[in-house]
């Protein structure tokens, strides 16, 4: 029985800052949404399903509702919620006193619907929840389910598909994030951004000297084709060029995310927990496989360093070895990267059987999309000269670290979403200037360091990245517009977010009071700051890093 | 529940009381108007429970339950001691003689009303046309003086001993109750009403029980029962009396209604609060469950869901959960007599 899919909460009677209504969204059951205060007289949640549903089942976990209600309904049709599962009872009125028993679960299979509206699909529920016997406890609901039929009925077959967990990254879903992201740089400075991006598009279509780059040519493939055709004119083919012509493929490609390394089956080496089995959920989640020994399936080794048992067995059967970058860059970036890019040694001639070996092994996978275009692109790859024959400075690819790979991503996501929007014409152009501006630097400076192209964009685009030298741990719960607003903040000025507590961490967000936690976090690293969320507001108000003693948290 | 209701006499405001009552009834058995008669017994029973001699019919009017009609005919009755209405009823003789028929239990108002048509108006009428009567019907004549005469108290406790033995006997698992006025703590019954569940027995089970058969059967021998009028598998509408006392010079003891009724154990705390009543503390405690947002009747309590369909059935272990469950504060039995 496939799960539906819950797209977003429509509406919400009141939520507690703390468990906010999106909590029964994801898939963690420990997150649960809560009215605002005690004795409301109903709490009341509008869920959207992903898409209109039958629904067969519906699981309930209580967070201290006396009675749970759910109706149905539709979001085009104005005609009122029908009931689907009747208002049923999950604690007793002793129960509801003592505060006891308050996590109950009930299962309404089939039998416990409906029946006039059973059949029928829908995309909106309505969950109704009432604690009448107890009015000093907030209640609400720890989670909810809905299932579709079992059948691999037409419908239930799409179910299927939606029902997959989102992509995640601890708590941020990947596919809203670098929309939020690219919408705090417009409100930044919007029209100076957009009259760059126009420039910009003038200043490149002269440098190609085609003119082809009109605000309405906006299609991936012919953005592709003109790359392409500018790099077989260009007599000296460049690597870092070559690099630049994947990464906008990148920009614009619309590979699934979860089929991004399909077809690779890899296996690891000389990694320890926690960075091994993160490593393997990155694979897994872009659609590799793994397995634990190396066998004639597997097609790539990821090996900390050279010279691991693992690492010569695979050498001797002349797999393809690689350094972990190769999979959280393709991570990071949503695009698979050239293995060869990531290989130990340095051998030319080496990265050129990487790079055929490669072809050989995705040549005979077949994606979800069209991948026409890509194919096209493989074949012109193929006839030209290996990246990495221009030296070994090379090797360190140019978009390794690239400070604005969401905004690469954002390219891509904008495109699937809203194709021909025009948020998408000016994060194209953005985007194109971006590579011009450090193909123009690359050209002229084959051996440029990583922060003079830093600043080279930075200057471009204006960009303050005042968050660099910070990492950020985020520390108990958030209201979701909050949690939104401070990732956003944090990766716009080019903070980073560490889902665990760890050494590298350097200012811990919290809403909490100080506890035990704290001073062990404390104890251990010495310079940890403990910041209320404010300061990321203040911070990102001034443009600058504030005083983080108004808004520390002391014990 | 018993055709006849004890008077309430020796009140400042009786008169009133009795008259309204007596509309009250011929609405019902006469004019067949199930409204008027709710009416008219409202006020009635306000009246009788008002501790002071009521003065003037604008007085009575600021009590719950008279409006303007009723309070013209309080005047009427102060001022000339009768009302011209009930004057009108009291003469019209087939008025009278439904009201006397439906008397007879077994003949309500309808099977009244065509009896009258039939030229059938009295108590020797009727035993003359005992083939115009059902079973049910025709022992209401035979016993018809004994069903009228009311059961004293300690009547009561002796016949609701028997009663339990007798049910024990059977099968000790069983819980009964006698409702109706008797747990209230009347003085006087009009008749025996046993309530009775089985923990096996609830309102999932799919097996229909026959312990009411068995029941009777074991009354019927003991010489408990004397006569069935109706008898189901939930549900047994008959005659007892007590045993005939040796002692030949005693009058042999009197005739009784008694009912059974099985109840599903899971609905049983229900029909105990629907059978003690009264009927107006059941209607006062029903209105006050839906301000709550639960909707009470003699089988579950539910709550109200958001476009007003009935939720599932709360769970209940006593009485006292019902009135907790909507806030109401808890009233023994005998405090129940609204």
């Amino acid at each position: 029985m496939p799960e539906i899919k819950l797209k977003h909460v429509c509406s919400v009677s009141s939520e507690d800052p703390n468990h906010p209504a999106d909590n029964l969204l994801g898939q963690e059951t420990y997150r649960k949404w809560q009215c605002d205060s005690a004795g409301e007289k109903q709490a009341v949640v509008v869920i959207e399903f992903d898409k209109a549903s039958v629904i067969h089942s519906v699981d309930i976990g209580n967070n201290g509702s006396a009675f749970i209600e759910v109706l149905v309904g539709n979001s085009l049709s104005s005609s009122d919620y029908e009931v689907l599962v009747m208002a049923s009872s999950f604690m007793s009125p002793v129960e509801s006193k003592s505060w006891t028993n308050i996590n109950r679960v009930r299962m309404f299979g089939k039998d416990k619907l409906s029946k006039a509206v059973c059949d029928q699909k829908w995309d909106r529920v309505k969950l109704v929840c009432t604690q009448p016997f107890n009015k000093n406890e907030k209640y609400g609901i720890s989670f909810v389910k809905f299932l579709s039929p079992p059948t691999a009925s037409k419908d239930g077959g799409g179910v299927t598909e939606e029902a997959t967990p989102p992509k995640k990254i601890g708590i941020f879903d990947l596919k809203s994030e670098p929309k939020a992201g690219g919408t705090l740089l417009f409100k930044k400075e919007p029209t100076s951004m957009a009259a760059k991006a126009r420039q910009a598009s003038i200043e490149l279509s002269k440098d190609r000297g085609t003119g082809s780059s009109e605000p309405s040519d906006k299609s991936p493939s012919a953005d592709r084709k003109r790359v392409s055709s500018k790099a077989d004119k260009d007599p000296v083919p460049l690597p870092s060029k070559k690099a630049k012509a994947s990464d906008d493929q990148a920009a614009s490609d619309p590979i699934l995310f979860e089929e991004i390394m399909k077809g690779v089956v890899f296996s690891l080496s000389g990694f320890q927990n926690p960075l091994r089995g993160n490593l393997r959920e990155k694979g897994l989640e872009m659609g590799a496989e793994y397995e634990p020994d190396w066998g004639q399936r597997c097609t790539h080794l990821i090996s900390a360093f050279s010279g691991t048992p693992k690492f010569n067995t695979v050498k001797s059967k002349g797999g393809l070895i690689v350094k972990k970058e190769w999979l959280t860059d393709s991570y990071d970036k949503k695009k698979r990267q050239p293995a060869s890019k990531y290989r130990f040694s340095t051998d030319p001639s080496e990265g050129k059987q990487y790079d055929k070996k490669e072809r050989d092994i995705f040549s005979k996978v077949s994606y979800t999309r069209e991948r026409k275009e890509e194919e096209t692109k493989e074949k012109e790859v193929a006839t030209k000269p290996p990246p990495s024959n221009t030296g070994g400075s090379t090797q360190t690819p140019p978009t390794e670290e690239d400070p604005y790979g969401g905004s690469t991503d954002e390219g891509s996501d904008m495109e699937m979403n809203q194709p021909g929007s025009e948020d998408y014409d000016t994060e194209d152009e953005i985007q194109r200037v971006v590579n011009s501006e450090r193909k123009g630097n690359e050209t002229q400076t084959d051996k440029s360091t990583e922060s003079s192209k830093k600043k080279n964009s930075a200057s471009l685009l204006n960009l303050a990245d005042f968050f660099s030298d910070c990492v950020f741990l985020l520390y108990g719960d958030f209201s979701s517009s909050d949690m939104r607003l401070l990732t956003r903040y944090i990766r716009a000025y080019n903070g980073t977010i560490e889902n665990y507590m760890s050494d590298k961490v350097t200012h811990v967000i919290t809403q909490s009071e100080w506890d035990e936690n704290f001073d062990q976090a404390k104890s251990e690293n010495s310079s940890l700051v403990f910041v209320g969320p404010d300061w990321i507001f203040a911070c990102h108000k001034e443009q600058a890093i504030v005083s983080c003693e108004q808004f520390a948290i002391h014990s | 529940m018993s055709k006849r209701k004890a008077p309430e006499s020796g009140k400042p405001n009786s008169d009133i009381a009795e008259i309204l009552m007596e509309l009250a009834t011929y609405e019902r058995n006469v004019a067949r108007n199930i409204h008027k008669h709710n009416v008219y017994k409202k006020a009635a029973n306000v009246l009788a429970k008002h501790p002071e001699r009521i003065k003037s019919g604008a007085e009575a009017r600021k009590l719950d339950g008279v409006g303007d009609k009723i309070a013209k005919k309080i005047d009427e009755i102060l001022s000339t001691g009768q009302l011209q209405k009930l004057e009108k009823i009291r003469a019209d003789d087939s008025s009278q003689a439904i009201n006397f028929l439906t008397q007879v239990t077994g003949i309500g108002p309808a099977a009244a009303k065509k009896l009258v048509d039939e030229g059938i108006t009295t108590l020797e009428d009727l035993k003359n046309n005992m083939d115009k009567l059902n079973h049910h019907q025709q022992i209401g004549v035979k016993h018809f003086h004994e069903f009228n005469e009311r059961i004293p108290r300690p009547e009561m406790l002796q016949l609701q001993e028997i009663a339990f033995r007798l049910i024990a006997e059977v099968d000790k698992a069983f819980i009964p109750t006698v409702c109706g006025s008797f747990r209230r703590g009347a003085l006087s019954s009009g008749d025996i009403d046993i309530l009775l569940c089985h923990p096996g027995h609830t309102s999932d089970s799919k097996s229909k029980p026959k312990f009411i058969k068995e029941i009777v059967n074991k009354m019927e021998t003991g010489g408990f029962v004397t006569d069935t009028l109706s008898i189901g598998e939930t549900k047994f509408m008959g005659v007892c009396r007590l045993p005939i006392s040796d002692n030949k010079d005693e009058k042999p003891p009197l005739h009784r209604r008694i009912d059974i009724r099985l109840i599903p154990h899971d609905q049983y705390y229900f029909g105990t609060l629907y059978f003690t009543g009264s009927d107006m503390f059941n209607k006062n405690m029903r209105t006050h469950a839906l301000e709550k947002g639960f909707t009470l009747n003699e089988y579950s309590i539910r709550p109200v869901g958001a476009t007003g369909i009935p939720g599932e059935p709360v769970p209940v272990t006593c009485e006292e959960d019902i009135f907790t469950m909507i806030d109401y504060p808890y009233k023994k039995p005998e405090e129940r007599s609204v």
